[in-house]
């Protein structure tokens, strides 16, 4: 761990919906949901039986006012989709407020760093990770 | 590096000096902490290790909290209250008696630290955690309905309350 980490970040061109983070969590504060769907980008194989699939996320949230900010979701993530950030974490009189979706898991990525102290992805950019595409 | 006499065993790290002592010496290596000059009370906190086992932890520190002693005791179901020795400690006993069944002799104040609504110890390792039986593990999702996944137990869940 490297900086500050008021908040995390996430890189959502990296995520393959693998799962890891939300069954690794110990506050079981994180959710996602994906469907599954025909990948058109992967090799074409004359005996393939069935086509190449891919994993599409649909939703990401962190309810931050269950984590307890112990860095495990970020550790096991192996396609680095998510960082610690320096972004502060907003303070919220609902609770609904502190449930971040993608589009505010996103608003981080400018200030999350690797665990080597480099920059994180910023959304304009491919996946850095192990994912391919 | 500090050491009391009666350690069964010390060792120093980074941020603490670590000292395990007895449990009969317990006030004992408390009085002679502050007498030492670790005259701040940070925190006690107690973890359960099983059946009526807990280890006691007690972590002072100097007045300006620049160097800190964690002294550590394993219990068996009670332990004396330092309470005369850093009076702060009042409130964190309190919560240990409520949250984990630990009783503290000799101590001034043992009504509940909260107003809970639960019966049992909620810290205890065989507390059945009422939030995780009755909630939807998110980790149950599995986009890829295809494959065959090996079913896995939701941390924090033990089989036996399933």
């Amino acid at each position: 761990m490297s900086g500050p980490h008021e908040s995390i970040a996430l890189h959502p061109q990296s995520c393959t919906s693998c799962m890891l983070c939300v069954r690794e969590c110990p506050d079981w504060c994180i959710t996602v949901e994906a469907h599954s769907e025909p990948d058109p980008d992967a090799p074409q194989y004359s005996n393939a039986r069935r086509p190449a699939m891919k994993n599409v996320l649909d939703s990401f949230e962190i309810d931050f006012s269950h984590c307890m900010w112990c860095g495990i979701c970020i550790d096991v993530c192996p396609f680095d989709a998510l960082h610690w950030s320096a972004q502060p974490l907003v303070a919220s009189t609902q609770r609904e407020g502190l449930i971040y979706p993608i589009e505010r898991l996103i608003e981080n990525l400018p200030l999350a760093k690797r665990s080597d102290g480099t920059g994180a992805p910023q959304i304009d950019e491919p996946p850095s990770g192990r994912r391919k595409k | 590096m500090i050491d009391y006499p009666r350690a069964s065993r010390s060792t120093s790290r980074s941020d603490a000096t670590w000292l395990w002592i007895d449990p009969q010496n317990w006030v004992d290596c408390a009085t002679w902490l502050k007498a030492q000059g670790f005259i701040r009370c940070e925190w006690l906190t107690a973890s359960h290790l099983g059946e009526n086992q807990f280890q006691v932890t007690l972590c002072v520190s100097d007045e300006f909290a620049g160097e800190k002693v964690l002294a550590l005791a394993e219990v068996d179901g009670e332990i004396n209250s330092i309470d005369p020795v850093y009076p702060v400690v009042q409130f964190h006993e309190r919560e240990m008696h409520q949250m984990l069944g630990l009783n503290f002799v000799n101590s001034r104040n043992d009504s509940p630290a909260f107003s809970a609504e639960f019966v049992g110890y909620p810290l205890r390792r065989d507390f059945a955690l009422s939030e995780r039986t009755v909630h939807e593990w998110p980790g149950q999702v599995d986009p890829e309905k295809t494959t065959k996944r090996r079913p896995a137990l939701a941390p924090g869940v033990r089989q036996e309350w399933l």
